[in-house]
């Protein structure tokens, strides 16, 4: 029992919230528990074929053919690729974690990953035609190349601020999971 | 600015409901910096999503990384405001 309350705190709290929202303020509520549904059936849609598809990449693709395409001497190609992958995804930001996880148990480069993380927030290209219809082209194309040097300015940022040591334990809990 | 750079870091709603969303609010009179620091921050900030994050990227790297994202942001946004405009 202690274990259940410790492991779904949040979720608890955020349902006592909710049922307090009913309460006071019905409207608020009602529609929070529809946000809710709808963000629950999308992770429940997109994960576990996200993970299906995870497993069947970690056994059929050798860990050979990632270091030479994305690891540490793969330069312009795996930075290109980190982009394409990352923008050719589909699916919220919290999906690209797990496969962050296998490229990196597979030897890509650190700031490979974070340009592909980058690219999955903000360039993935059904989002984009979806943002095209909706804001116009104009808009779509311009924060589209505002955002691919921000990605690239980002990734590295991130990948000097850290320390060797900090990036091997990170890459030691990839193989952990 | 800020509040919409606020609402998009800790708002997680996909991008079918946001863009139509963003769409109707600068029919209506929104700010196209406002909503573009929306859109930019909805993406690449998640602080719903950090715990997740920190799993498997660890504290600093996750925080670095929203927090950046975050910054630039406003960077796009401004720009994107002084181009479109």
């Amino acid at each position: 029992m202690k274990k259940f309350i410790q492991r779904y705190k949040f979720f608890l709290l955020l349902i006592f919230v909710n049922i307090i929202l009913i309460i006071y303020h019905p409207e608020i509520g009602l529609k929070s528990i529809e946000t809710s549904s709808t963000s629950l059936i999308e992770m429940i849609i997109v994960v576990p074929p996200i993970f299906l598809l995870l497993g069947l990449f970690d056994i059929w693709v050798p860990r050979e053919t990632i270091i030479a395409l994305m690891g540490e001497k793969s330069g312009i190609l795996g930075i290109s690729l980190a982009l394409l992958l990352g923008s050719f995804s589909a699916g919220p930001l919290y999906a690209a974690f797990p496969v962050a996880a296998v490229l990196m148990n597979k030897g890509s480069k650190f700031s490979n990953i974070l340009l592909f993380v980058g690219a999955w927030a903000t360039t993935k290209i059904p989002m984009l035609l979806f943002e095209a219809s909706s804001m116009g082209w104009k808009f779509m194309l311009t924060r589209l190349i505002i955002n691919i040097p921000g990605i690239i300015i980002m990734a590295y940022l991130v990948e000097t601020m850290i320390s060797f040591k900090e990036k091997k334990i990170i890459y030691e809990k990839e193989f952990s999971h | 600015m800020l509040i919409a750079a606020i609402i998009g870091s800790v708002t997680l709603i996909p991008g079918f409901v946001a863009f139509p969303l963003t769409a109707a609010l600068y029919e209506n009179g929104g700010g196209l910096m406002q909503l573009a620091v929306f859109i930019c921050t909805l993406m690449a900030v998640g602080v719903v999503t950090l715990p997740a994050e920190i799993k498997y990227f660890g504290l600093k790297v996750s925080i670095v990384r929203n927090f950046l994202a975050f910054i630039y942001s406003f960077i796009a946004a401004i720009l994107m405001g002084v181009l479109l405009s």
